[in-house]
């Protein structure tokens, strides 16, 4: 009992120092100060994060936009009540890293210079791992200003960590000195272990809770400004109705105003946080943004593979025919129906019911319908949760120029795989069951959204998960002959295969100088080949099961999601100017940069091909 | 009185519909004229540029008079058409005009080193794209009002209310799908 209360208050005690260093490292009050039209230096971004609490909001990121557009580098124009464009201005000069960052993005949507506002949704980007980074680099100029600070500082971080553990401990001892005196013949188990882990898992998450950014004292007097700021603009600039093209007319004060939350309407209208609508698509087929609208559509057969779609609609027609056949039953012994037609009937029935989806699949494959254009939307749905099982269908919107509205086809996850938003494909599909056959891609589709760095700095000030953190460079040798087991990179890829692959002349492997992100269980032979012109082309390989860690090495240096490529190798992977793989001999994983972002898909995927065929047996 | 309430009751119902279909054509025709008067907008803007065009080109090859009046007139031409139609064909001929005017201007590097001319010709290359876009915008527009007068049963109403079909703002010839001008 003693040695509980001594926990309680041990706890107690901990949740004290913590609550006394949560009011210490509270943001100093803001106070609003008088409404005044003077603009502060602080851009739009970093007002949103401090007027929002330290909290920065989607707004920030069209407040960006529009302040770019009041400095001159873009321009807004409005068409139509229902379209506007962004048109790329002049080089915009020494920007922020979150300005350019958001330029780059509009730069990369661009066609001739000009996209539609609508449209800066679109693209494949990681929208989640585009937006941490925006914040990332916003916080680091607050911090650099001296306007914003992380709560908890090393030392109080430090303090806690140490005293939770602690806590944890003599909780953990507690509990274990407990269940011995209650159970001392019972060897089932060690609850101190559990009680101690869950204890510091408690309190590490409360102290997590509480730590987050907070202002400065001079962070807070600035905030307190810019209040005065927003009470000014909010009882004189009518902001909430203004289009996003009218920062031609308001300049930087629609940009500041969108920032503190007063122009609603300008904001909608650059959704660039926003993730791309599955039914509302912006197309640039044919040189000029324009809307399309997705149909995905809900009749039974449509979008779904026709010989399942038999097999359902043999399973059907069986179940109805016996139900018909029990109904008929009933009517018959009272009289209410032929005998004669007892059997006929529900064998009819059934029989319509199954028919009709081979009839449609008959139909349909009887004739090749051509479907051309580029692909506007695909999308997945119906994926696993948790324990439910996995039942993916997949869907491909192909834009023919030829109306405002596509309908959405299904497709089979093996083509679906290669595919990306943008590419020009030519199709062939059923027009009764929306069922995609065979799709070929006619051109791929110029990088949207990985021309550009997006991550920058951040991935290095702030690693998310351990397998990110470098380890050590352990190069080596790209002609060092191979140990037993060991694999040889410039025996994978050859000068020869990338100038069939990607038309590039290099020399000799050379030894790879980065430090690749391993944990130094892991042993990896890297090398490298360059181009005078500035291309880069990286190849890890590494022998063994624990080679397969090369697998995410394309997600870790991208942040971006792979695609599965069918048929190369045990399992490749494809990620924006990354492609791995794995056979039964080891894995390898190849990275190409260019100076122009990475290349496209295919030569990738060639290049996997010729390396897997010389790793060995998959 | 039950086959009064009846047919009041089905002329309520017709015009609520009658009404609604009335409404949603309003939308769209207003939408037309909207769509419309952004072309216009950015047409006249085209106009605007054009004369001080002319002069920065007259300060150096004044002896291209026969090229420079053929842009003139092609101007004025463009000004005084009405309707789209006539507006389509207008503006495609002073389209070619100003081609050749710029045609003209690479026979003098000094015209085309003089900053007001480019910038001239980039105002007026932004000017075309707005002219695309607002092109695009107003078709959509017209499609969207032409299938909603002639679906059933708004068809109906179009009629007895006087709707009547609005026509596209098509460039002829080669310019179909063309986006933007390089000079």
């Amino acid at each position: 009992m003693i040695m509980w209360i001594a926990a309680a208050l041990a706890v107690g005690l901990w949740l004290l120092v913590l609550l006394v260093l949560a009011a210490a490292t509270r943001t100093p009050e803001v106070k609003a100060g008088p409404a005044t039209e003077a603009l502060g230096e602080q851009s739009p971004a970093i007002v949103d994060l401090l007027t929002g609490d330290w909290r920065l909001t989607n707004e920030a990121a069209s407040a960006t936009v529009l302040d770019l557009a009041a400095k001159g580098a873009l321009a807004i124009e409005e068409i139509g009540p229902e379209l506007s464009l962004v048109r790329l201005r002049r080089d915009p000069g020494d920007l922020n890293a979150y300005e350019r960052l958001v330029y780059e993005h509009v730069r990369s949507l661009a066609v001739d210079g000009v996209v539609a506002t609508g449209a800066l949704a679109e693209g494949s980007r990681d929208i989640s791992r585009w937006w941490k980074s925006f914040r990332k680099k916003v916080i680091v100029e607050a911090r650099a200003q001296g306007l914003s600070r992380p709560r908890w500082s090393r030392a109080q971080a430090a303090l806690l960590t140490t005293t939770a553990v602690a806590v944890a401990v003599l909780v953990g001892i507690t509990a274990e000195v407990s269940h011995a005196a209650a159970n001392a013949s019972d060897e089932e188990g060690s609850p101190g272990v559990a009680a101690g882990f869950f204890c510091f898992l408690l309190l590490a998450g409360l102290m997590s809770k509480l730590n987050g950014e907070r202002g400065t004292k001079r962070g807070a007097e600035i905030a307190g400004r810019w209040l005065g700021v927003r009470d000014h603009l909010a009882a004189t600039g009518r902001f909430g109705e203004q289009p996003a093209a009218s920062v031609t007319i308001w300049g930087r004060h629609l940009a500041y105003a969108a920032a503190l939350g007063l122009a609603p309407r300008a904001v909608t209208s650059l959704p660039i946080t926003t993730p791309a609508d599955d039914s509302r698509a912006w197309s640039d087929y044919g040189g000029m943004w324009h809307p399309v609208h997705v149909r995905y559509r809900s009749r039974r057969f449509w979008g779904r593979k026709p010989l399942t779609m038999i097999g359902h609609g043999l399973l059907a027609g069986m179940m109805i025919g016996v139900w018909v056949f029990i109904l008929l039953l009933v009517a018959t012994s009272f009289g209410y129906w032929p005998d004669a037609l007892l059997t006929p009937t529900p064998v009819l029935v059934g029989g319509a019911i199954a028919a009709l989806p081979i009839i449609y699949t008959i139909i349909d494959y009887s004739g090749n319908t051509i479907i051309q254009g580029q692909i506007v939307r695909l999308r997945k749905f119906g994926e696993s949760t948790g324990d439910s099982p996995s039942n993916p269908e997949y869907f491909c919107a192909v834009d023919e120029g030829r109306s405002r509205e596509v309908l959405a086809y299904g497709l089979p996850s093996e083509l679906y795989g290669p595919l990306n938003e943008g590419d020009l494909v030519r199709a062939v599909a059923g027009k009764r069951m929306g069922w995609i056959r065979k799709i070929e891609v006619l051109e791929r589709a110029r990088p949207r959204d990985t021309a550009y760095n997006d991550t920058g700095e951040h991935k290095v000030n702030a690693p998310e998960h351990l397998g990110q953190v470098k380890i050590f460079e352990r190069s080596a040798r790209p002609d060092a002959p191979a140990g037993e087991g060991d694999v040889r990179p410039a025996d994978l890829v050859t000068p020869a295969d990338l100038k069939n692959a990607l038309g590039i002349d290099v020399g000799a492997a050379g030894p790879y100088s980065g430090t690749p992100l391993a944990p130094a269980w892991f042993h990896v032979n890297s090398c490298r080949y360059t181009t005078g012109s500035g291309w880069t082309v990286d190849v890890h390989a590494a022998a063994g099961k624990r080679s397969r860690y090369l697998m995410v090495l394309g997600h870790m240096l991208t942040r971006a999601e792979g695609k599965p490529v069918q048929g190369v190798g045990r399992q490749a992977m494809l990620y924006p100017g990354v492609v791995s793989a794995t056979t039964d001999e080891g894995t390898f994983a190849i990275n190409v940069s260019t100076p122009d972002g990475p290349p496209p898909p295919d030569p990738l995927i060639a290049l996997a091909r010729a390396a897997v065929t010389r790793l060995g047996p998959s | 009185m039950i086959p009064l309430i009846v047919v009041v009751a089905i002329v309520a119902v017709l015009a609520v519909v009658i009404v609604s279909h009335y409404n949603r054509l309003v939308r769209t025709r207003n939408a037309v004229d909207n769509a419309w008067a952004q072309i216009d907008v950015q047409l006249k803007r085209r106009y605007d540029l054009i004369p001080n065009l002319v002069e920065t080109v007259k300060g150096y090859a004044a002896h291209e008079r026969q090229t420079i009046e053929a842009v003139t007139a092609a101007r004025s031409m463009a000004i005084n058409a009405q309707g789209p139609a006539d507006r389509a064909v207008a503006e495609n001929a002073l389209s070619g005009a100003l081609k050749s005017l710029f045609a003209v201007a690479e026979a003098y590097p000094d015209l085309k080193a003089s900053h007001n001319f480019a910038e001239l010709q980039e105002e007026l290359a932004t000017t075309e794209n707005r002219i695309a876009y607002s092109r695009q915008y107003y078709n959509d527009a017209v499609l969207t009002y032409n299938n909603a007068i002639q679906t059933v049963p708004a068809n109906i109403v179009a009629g007895m209310t006087g709707f009547s079909e609005r026509v596209y703002f098509q460039v002829p010839g080669e310019e179909l799908g063309s986006v933007q001008v390089r000079f």
